[in-house]
């Protein structure tokens, strides 16, 4: 495991129980800057639960979260957002009666002008804030090909349209860590190959760093810097792809033991 | 014009009266079921209270002499809804925020008894008889032949369905519009998304509650103005119905809370015209059954989406 002391996101020791059940188990790994790394792991390995750790969508029962060097395994969801990490799901979760622009709008939430009185008064201050919303919210349309789109309700946006959208609507946020949970699930093979080149996009272009979780190994092999393996809530390795496809312990843990 | 018309667009006048002080409240429950699917029973308790205040402000503003008409109701609607506000937003803060991820039903049961307790305070604090209050606002026209029925439209009629009128525009703008109005939408399709896309969801609910008691609180002004008395428990019976006018239209959309609060307002005017008035609440009331019965998402909800 990569320690560093300027890693943008350490996990110490992250446990998660829900009553007698153990879902998460001494967790520990730290994140660089700028990489793209996928968690995998079987069916109920733990590796929605770190999300959700992650997140704020749960509070670990054990361990820390550190971002940037601070804690956030503590606070609020919307702080945690604020601090620069957001996720998608792996059921999307769109503001279905929202249009494709507006969805973008209001994930800006947070960078437009916090003070309620501000849009009342109509200030120089207040429209120059709208409008570096509206422009950045116009960039992730066409970046994402979603421009005709803008007005259409994001509910009706075809399947593939929705999971860019999902990811857009993150990167207006300006995160620093991007949680992807299954993004291809669901994906044509063509849809896939275009999504392993803009998860490598938004990296080199927008500086983010991403931890995702896939199934489709083939995408898993391909972009990813380092991979973290879960298996029952544990930890059972952490490496670069090559490495990661001959360990036994990970063999053992998708194929049972009787197989190696 | 044969009598039969002129009466009946007499009782449209007065339904459409009604149906604006409905509306206005029916928004309040509306807005907060969309936001986080509870049904808020002590908002009519907030309208009464909103009456209330507006009553004392009118006396205050009289005791250090300002009596100019334009000013007095300028300064009244102002005051109001700034002190009800605070109100609908304490009862968030105190009754319902603590309760927030229990069962549906205990933040519904800590509504009644802040119903109770509000009814109560404020004849504690107000005497438990009626008060009146002076008219401001009287008179009206006349259309129609000196010797047949003559419609009347009073001043205040008119202002209410302005003011209703107006406050709906500005609403409507605000939620379709604004940053917040964009927020709060998002937060009522679905709040924990809303929240990790770094949406503080507890200040848009409390935002959400003082809407909806600032609207109470332009229904209370109005109504006091209109009828000139109030009482502690006037909230109960106008609450009901304002929330039945919120089911008709569909519970969680708000303008279907507009429609539903009008269309009721002249489901009851009719009713007392045509059939008796003993019976209107009786009428309304049915109309909230049949909806259950029938069609349970309203005139303009849409059906219940389980949330994940």
């Amino acid at each position: 495991m990569t320690t560093n002391a300027v890693a943008l996101l350490s996990v110490e020791n992250v446990g998660m129980q829900f009553g007698g059940l153990t879902a998460l188990e001494a967790v520990s790994f730290s994140l660089n800057e700028k990489k793209i790394v996928a968690v995998i792991g079987p069916n109920g390995a733990g590796k929605t639960t770190l999300f959700n750790c992650l997140s704020g969508f749960y509070q670990p029962t054990t361990g820390r979260v550190m971002l940037d060097g601070r804690a956030i395994d503590k606070l609020p969801s919307h702080e945690i957002a604020r601090a620069g990490l957001v996720r998608t799901f792996q059921n999307i979760r769109l503001f279905k009666q929202m249009t494709v622009m507006e969805n973008l709008l209001v994930a800006q939430f947070t960078r437009s002008d916090n003070r309620l009185w501000a849009g009342l008064l109509n200030n120089r201050h207040y429209r120059e804030k709208e409008e570096t919303v509206k422009r950045e919210a116009i960039y992730w349309l066409e970046r994402m090909e979603l421009t005709p789109f803008a007005n259409r309700e994001a509910g009706n946006l075809a399947y593939g349209q929705q999971r860019r959208l999902e990811i857009a609507r993150c990167m207006a946020t300006a995160p620093r860590l991007l949680l992807l949970d299954e993004p291809a699930a669901g994906l044509n093979p063509n849809e896939t190959v275009a999504l392993c080149q803009l998860i490598s996009d938004l990296r080199n272009d927008h500086g983010v760093t991403i931890l995702l979780i896939e199934h489709d190994m083939s995408l898993v092999m391909e972009i990813s810097e380092e991979i973290l393996v879960l298996d029952r809530g544990r930890p059972i390795a952490w490496g670069v792809p090559a490495a990661i496809r001959e360990d036994r312990a990970v063999i053992s843990a998708y194929l049972g033991e009787e197989c190696l | 014009m044969s009598q039969f018309i002129l009466e009946f667009i007499q009782q449209i006048i007065n339904g459409l009266t009604l149906g604006s002080i409905y509306a206005l409240i029916a928004i309040g429950y509306t807005m907060v079921y969309g936001i986080i699917g509870m049904i808020n029973f002590a908002h009519g308790e907030i309208y009464m209270i909103g009456a209330y205040i507006s009553i004392v402000v009118i006396a205050a503003l009289a005791m250090i002499g300002i009596t100019a008409l334009p000013v007095v109701l300028l300064l009244t609607l102002l005051m109001t809804i700034i002190i009800t506000s605070l109100y609908g937003w304490s009862v968030e803060r105190i009754a319902y925020r603590p309760l927030r991820g229990r069962h549906r039903l205990v933040p519904l049961i800590s509504a009644i008894g802040m119903s109770i307790f509000l009814q109560n305070y404020v004849q504690i604090a107000q005497g438990a008889r009626d008060i009146a209050m002076q008219p401001l606002i009287s008179g009206g026209w006349r259309f129609g032949d000196a010797g047949g029925f003559q419609i009347y439209v009073s001043y205040m009629q008119v202002i209410i369905a302005l003011v209703t009128l107006a406050f709906m525009i500005l609403l409507s703008l605000f939620i379709l519009k604004s940053r917040v109005g964009k927020a709060s939408r998002a937060v009522a399709q679905d709040r924990e998304m809303a929240n990790l896309l770094g949406i503080d969801t507890d200040q848009i609910i409390s935002i959400t509650f003082v809407i909806g008691a600032a609207l109470a609180a332009v229904a209370g002004l109005l109504v006091g103005l209109y009828y000139g008395i109030v009482n502690a428990y006037i909230g109960f019976i106008v609450g009901l119905k304002a929330f039945t006018a919120a089911v008709l239209g569909g519970i969680g959309s708000i303008p279907g809370a507009m429609l539903g609060g009008v269309l009721l307002g002249l489901v009851e005017s009719f009713s007392s015209a045509y059939l008796s008035t003993e019976y209107k609440d009786v009428v309304a009331f049915s109309v909230l059954i049949l909806v259950l019965l029938f069609r349970p998402t309203g005139l303009m909800g849409k059906p219940e989406v389980e949330k994940v």
